[in-house]
């Protein structure tokens, strides 16, 4: 757990920085104002780079049937992101349904624009993410009651890399759902534990350790 | 985009997701792309062909988790003999207990010729592995009469649970040991793990061979987990346990059994 929160932080603490310098979001320094003025707004730059700038529905990827979350751009081009997403397992031959959350890092280098067309192309999504599930029958770490290194992987966590596409769709300003765009991606992943499987086992097929989804991101600020 | 690049990605879309079993929610869902119910429908098939038989030949092993090669190469060996009546494997088809695991071991086993009962294993437990064994093999502790011998199989993995699950469940022992009297003579015990291994739950070591002792001429006892093969006088009472391989060691044990007793090999492939 302690893991995880140390994480997010120095995921959100530097894109904190970023984002409030971005382009996406200023607010003019005006002489007029006192210096107390100055370090209010300043205060309220940092705070509301905390709000999202997208949000996501994703469908499968090892993070849930269905997945949705927030997430926030910044970088010089708004190549990076990060997203926090909340996902639904069903419960198959299970004894019951299961909720999972994902923390993910995207890299888009480029979103090369269609001619005249509001579209662009994103050519490379790059993705890392930790995807977590709820329950009791998952553990970070062993239980106390196994002898030392026993399970020295975790049922709870998977890490997951991931690439793939992208089209984005820029709206009209006066677009009725108030919407910079939204972009259609789709990605093929795979986690930590299907990699090692594939490196003891030379003759499963690459199609038995990749994992496809899709989605859908809406620009909302 | 126009309408009908709009439709076309739209049709494109649903073809991917309703076609393509490599979307996956998790890989603990328990979504089993494979065969279930393995054991009950093996356990007919063994039943009736072993009925009246006066000599088996019966293959075990265990521990074929992450060696899909070797298990792949034990399932060709143990076909082209042509005189296997049937595989038992005695646990730990997973190493994480993913939905993934038991299909790709399953999909291989089920490649044999000959009917096959899968145990629970210790690492089977883990996450949903639970209810992916019960669903995929059927109930955690079983038996069957092949050749007026009763099979108990049994789940042994007692360091993967707490006192909600009897393990070793001595009370389905005891309704075993009243059952199906007049249609065997001789048992054969099967489990994952041994009294005296670290999953055992060693508390009851002492009381285990009690409940052994309530079935009928028990010819041996047989366990995998261990990976080493051995075979081990437990309790020092002559009471043999024989321990299988693990999958990376390319050998498993054919057993013979007659009227007279038994004998058995350790085949490499």
């Amino acid at each position: 757990m302690r893991r995880y929160i140390i994480s997010i932080i120095m995921l959100i603490l530097p894109s904190l920085y970023m984002v409030a310098e971005s382009p996406l979001y200023t607010i003019e320094r005006d002489s007029t104002l006192s210096p107390n003025e100055r370090r209010i707004y300043k205060r309220e730059r940092m705070w509301a780079a905390l709000i999202p700038k997208h949000e996501i529905l994703q469908y499968a990827g090892n993070m849930g049937l269905i997945s949705t979350g927030v997430g926030w751009n910044y970088g010089k081009h708004n190549q990076w992101e990060t997203e926090l997403m909340l996902g639904f397992v069903p419960k198959y031959s299970t004894e019951r349904a299961h909720v999972t959350i994902t923390i993910k890092e995207n890299y888009i280098p480029w979103r090369l624009s269609l001619g005249q067309s509001p579209f662009s192309i994103e050519p490379l999504h790059a993705s890392l993410y930790v995807t977590s599930i709820f329950g009791h029958e998952f553990w970070n770490n062993q239980p106390e009651r196994y002898p030392k290194g026993y399970y020295w992987f975790s049922t709870k966590a998977r890490i997951n890399i991931a690439i793939g596409h992208g089209i984005m769709h820029t709206l009209s300003k006066t677009n009725k759902f108030a919407l910079r765009s939204y972009t259609i991606f789709w990605e093929t992943s795979t986690t930590e534990l299907d990699i090692i499987y594939k490196a003891k086992n030379k003759n499963v097929p690459i199609k038995d350790i990749i994992h496809f989804s899709i989605g859908a991101k809406f620009q909302i600020m | 985009m126009n309408l009908t690049l709009r439709n076309l990605f739209i049709l494109l879309t649903c073809t991917l997701l309703a076609g393509c079993d490599m979307f996956d929610s998790h890989p603990y869902d328990g979504h089993i792309h494979g065969e279930k119910g393995i054991n009950e429908k093996n356990i007919a098939i063994i039943e009736n062909t072993c009925l009246n038989k006066d000599t088996m030949r019966i293959a075990f092993t265990g521990d074929t988790q992450n060696f899909l090669e070797q298990t792949e190469d034990m399932v060709s060996d143990i076909n082209k003999r042509g005189d296997v009546d049937f595989l038992v494997h005695l646990g730990d088809f997973t190493d994480y207990g993913m939905t993934q695991e038991f299909v790709w071991q399953t999909d291989i086993l089920n490649k044999l010729t000959c009917p096959y009962v899968g145990i629970i294993g210790n690492h089977d437990v883990l996450g949903t592995g639970m209810d992916v064994y019960e669903s995929m093999f059927g109930e955690q502790n079983f038996s069957f009469i092949a050749g007026r011998i009763k099979f108990l199989c049994l789940n042994t993995n007692a360091m993967e649970y707490d006192y909600s699950n009897p393990i070793p469940n001595f009370g389905f022992m005891k309704e075993e040991a009243k059952a199906d009297s007049g249609l065997y003579e001789s048992t054969i015990v099967c489990m994952h793990a041994r009294p005296g291994t670290e999953q055992f739950n060693n508390n009851v070591y002492d009381a285990w061979p009690y409940y052994i002792q309530l079935f009928p001429n028990v010819l041996f006892c047989i366990s995998g987990h261990e990976h080493e093969p051995k075979v081990v006088d437990v309790y020092g009472d002559g009471m043999l346990y024989y321990v299988t391989a693990s999958g990376n060691r390319r050998e498993y044990y054919l057993f013979t059994i007659t009227k007279r007793g038994y004998t058995y090999e350790t085949i490499h492939y």
